[in-house]
C-alpha cells in the first residue's frame, strides 16, 4: 500500500535570499504508525512538520498526501486537506485566544471546516475523550492549568476526527508529573482512534517511549530514519550515537527504580 | 560552608519556602530539584538577596559562619560575585548585547580584583580557557549574537568564576541547551568545581541532569524538602511518595536494551497538577496528589532520619529493600 504521507526530495527556505533550512528529504510516513522526529534547535524539524500539515508551502520537490499533492490539495481541497491534518503546538497559552472561551476555541475547526455548528453535547464528548468535564465549556483558557490547556488544544484538533496528528514539543512546556498525562493521552487517544501520529521532540526518551519510527534530523537534513529500536541500538550515523550517549548521560534508568503497587 | 535552618519565604500571604534544613559542604555539589512553584529558584536566590522586592525571609542562612538573613542589598551585592557565583538559565538575557565578550568578562574580573589592564586581559583569556572556548584571542572581540548557546553559557561561567567563589549557585544553567551541549556544560561544571574546591547549588527540574552533576539531592515540593540525600541513592531507591512517583513519570531513557519492551506503555501519572500557593492542603503538601495517602497525611509528616544523610518526611513511604534484592524472587 502506498504511503500516507510522502516526501520527496523536500528543501525549503524562509525567503529568497535566506539559506536552506530543509535540504533534499525523502521520507513515507504509513498509515496508522507513530513517527517520532528529533534534533537539536534550528535541525528543521518544526519547519518539516510544518510543511508537512499544510502550514507552509512547498517549494521544491513534492510532499503528497493520500496520494496527491499537498499543493493541490491545498489549492483545490484547502478544508478537506485540513479536516486531516491536524496539529498542536508547543505552548498550548499561545494557541488559544485568551478571550475566547473554551467552547468557541474548541468549535472554531468544525465551524471553519464542516461548515457547520457543533453541538454541546458533541463538544462534551471530545472533552471528555481528553479528561476534561463539561464544566470546562464555559471557562476562559487563563482558568486552566498547562496541561489541561493542552488537553484543551488536543480535543480541538481532534473535534475534526483528523487522520494525522502533528505534535510539535506537546509536553516541552509542561511539568514531568503532567507530560505523563499527555503523553499517555496521545498514545491511548492513537489506540483509541487510529490516528497517525507525528511527534517533534527534542527528548529522545519521550520519542523512544511513543513512536515506533524515528526520523534524526541535524542542518536540515535526516542523518537517520528508521524503526526506533534499530536506530537508538545501533545507530550507523556518528551524529545519533553522539545524541544517545548525550541522552542517557543524563536519563533515569527506570530498571534501578522499584514502582511499589 | 552553606547552612539553611527554619528558612521561610513570604510573599503576601503565601509562604512560598519553608525549609527546616539544608547544609551544603566545601566542594560538594547540592541539587534542588523539583516542578515549577515548588520553591526551588526562590530558595536558591533567598541566599544572595536575589529574591522579589516583596519577599519577606525568616529565618537562617550562613555562609562560612556569617549570617546572610538581615544583610543590606550593598552586602550582599559585595559577596555576590566574590565568593557566591550566580548563574542563569538564559545567557543571552545574562549578557550586554552591545559589548564585546572579553570587555564584560573583563569587567568582571576588575570589579573584584585590582589587576591592570594587561593583567586583566590576560585573566580574560585564562578564564575563557579554563570553560574550554575555542580561539579565546578571537571570540573576546565578539557581541554575545555571534556566539552559539552553549558558547554563551560558557562566557557566563567565565565570569561567575572570574573571582573564584567558594560557591556557585547555578539555575537550571543547561535547560535553554541542546542535549549534546548540556553534556558539555555539566561536564565543565563538575570540573571547575573539584578543581577549585568549589561547593555548587544546582537548580533543576531533571532529576536526571541532577544524578549526573550533583553528590546530594534535595526534592521539594510545595516549597517544603519532602526528601533529601546522596543523589543515586534517592534516585535510585527513593522513599518519599512523591520521589519515587517524579521518577516513575520520567519518560525513561534511551537505553537500547529498554526501548522495544517500553515502546507504546504507558507511563505512571501524578493525578492533577502542582496546586495554587493558596490551595496546598495540610499536612503533607503531596496528599491530594498521591496513590498512597492515608488518613494521617493530613497531619504534619515526620521526619525520618537515615545513614548517610538521608531523610524524608512522609507517612507512608516506600519500602524499599536496601541491599540489593530489588528484583528478588519473594513476591
Amino acid at each position: 500500500m502506498a504511503p500516507l504521507v510522502d516526501v520527496r526530495d523536500l528543501s525549503f527556505r524562509y525567503g529568497h535570499k535566506q539559506n536552506w533550512v530543509l535540504r533534499s528529504l525523502n521520507l513515507s510516513i504509513e498509515r496508522g504508525s507513530a513517527v517520532g522526529v528529533v534534533g537539536e534547535s534550528g535541525s528543521g524539524k518544526s519547519t518539516l512538520v510544518r510543511l508537512l500539515c499544510g502550514l507552509l508551502p512547498v517549494g521544491s520537490g513534492s510532499v503528497t498526501y493520500d496520494g496527491r499533492a499537498v499543493t493541490d490539495w491545498l489549492s483545490k481541497d484547502p478544508r478537506q486537506f485540513r479536516l486531516h491534518n491536524q496539529m498542536v503546538f508547543q505552548s498550548p497559552a499561545a494557541s488559544l485566544d485568551p478571550r475566547m472561551r473554551i467552547r468557541r476555541s474548541v468549535a472554531e475547526p468544525v465551524r471553519a471546516l464542516e461548515r457547520r455548528k457543533i453541538g454541546d453535547d458533541e463538544l462534551e464528548s471530545w472533552l471528555s475523550m481528553v479528561g476534561l468535564g463539561p464544566e470546562a465549556l464555559n471557562r476562559y483558557p487563563h482558568q486552566f492549568s498547562g496541561g489541561q490547556l493542552q488537553r484543551v488544544a488536543i480535543a480541538r484538533a481532534l473535534s475534526v476526527s483528523p487522520t494525522v496528528l502533528y505534535a510539535d514539543e506537546p509536553t516541552s512546556a509542561l511539568d514531568v508529573s503532567v507530560q505523563a498525562q499527555v503523553l499517555n493521552l496521545l498514545m491511548d487517544l492513537r489506540a483509541r482512534l487510529g490516528l497517525t501520529l507525528v511527534i517533534v521532540s527534542h527528548d529522545l526518551a519521550v520519542v523512544s517511549r511513543m513512536c515506533e519510527h524515528i526520523l534524526v534530523m541535524r542542518n536540515g537534513e535526516i542523518v537517520e530514519s528508521g524503526p526506533t529500536v534499530d536506530v537508538l541500538h545501533s545507530p550507523s550515523s556518528a551524529y545519533t550515537n553522539a545524541l544517545t550517549k548525550a541522552a542517557s548521560a543524563v536519563s533515569l534508568r527506570p530498571g534501578n527504580v522499584t514502582s511499589a503497587g | 560552608m552553606l547552612s539553611i535552618r527554619d528558612l521561610t519565604v513570604r510573599i503576601g500571604p503565601y509562604q512560598i519556602v519553608s525549609i527546616d534544613e539544608l547544609h551544603l559542604t566545601r566542594g560538594r555539589r547540592l541539587g534542588l530539584v523539583g516542578e515549577s512553584g515548588s520553591g526551588k529558584t526562590m530558595t536558591a536566590m533567598s541566599i544572595v538577596g536575589l529574591q522579589p522586592r516583596e519577599a519577606q525571609i525568616t529565618g537562617s542562612i550562613t555562609f562560612d559562619g556569617r549570617e546572610l538573613v538581615g544583610l543590606t542589598d550593598s552586602q550582599l551585592a559585595a559577596i555576590r560575585g566574590t565568593d557566591i557565583g550566580v548563574i542563569f538559565q538564559d545567557p543571552l538575557r545574562a549578557l550586554n548585547p552591545t559589548m564585546r565578550i572579553g570587555k564584560q568578562i573583563g569587567e568582571s574580573v576588575r570589579l573584584h580584583s585590582d589587576l591592570r589592564r594587561s593583567a586583566v586581559n590576560a585573566r580574560v583569556i585564562d578564564l575563557m580557557t579554563q570553560v574550554q572556548l575555542p580561539e579565546p584571542e578571537q571570540l573576546a572581540r565578539r557581541y554575545p549574537h555571534q556566539l552559539s548557546g552553549g558558547q554563551r553559557q560558557r562566557v557566563v561561567i567565565a565570569m561567575a568564576i572570574a573571582a573564584r567563589p567558594k560557591l556557585l549557585i547555578a539555575d537550571e544553567p543547561t535547560t535553554a541547551l541542546d542535549v549534546t551541549v548540556q553534556k558539555g556544560i555539566l561536564d565543565l561544571l563538575a570540573q571547575l568545581s573539584e578543581e577549585y574546591e568549589m561547593a555548587m547549588l544546582f537548580v533543576s527540574h531533571s532529576l536526571g541532569v541532577v544524578r549526573k552533576i550533583t553528590h546530594d539531592v534535595a526534592v521539594l515540593y510545595g516549597g517544603r524538602v519532602v526528601e533529601t540525600g546522596p543523589s543515586s541513592e534517592i534516585i535510585d531507591q527513593p522513599r518519599h511518595r512523591y520521589t519515587e512517583a517524579l521518577i516513575g513519570a520520567n519518560p525513561g531513557q534511551a537505553d537500547p536494551d529498554a526501548i522495544e519492551a517500553a515502546l507504546g506503555t504507558p507511563l505512571t501519572t501524578i493525578p492533577g497538577s502542582v496546586p495554587a500557593l493558596d490551595a496546598f492542603p495540610s499536612g503533607c503538601r503531596f496528599r491530594d496528589r498521591c496513590a498512597h495517602s492515608l488518613d494521617t497525611c493530613a497531619e504534619n509528616p515526620p521526619v525520618t532520619r537515615m545513614s548517610g544523610g538521608h531523610r524524608f518526611t512522609c507517612w507512608n513511604p516506600t519500602h524499599t529493600p536496601v541491599g540489593g534484592e530489588l528484583d528478588g524472587a519473594a513476591r
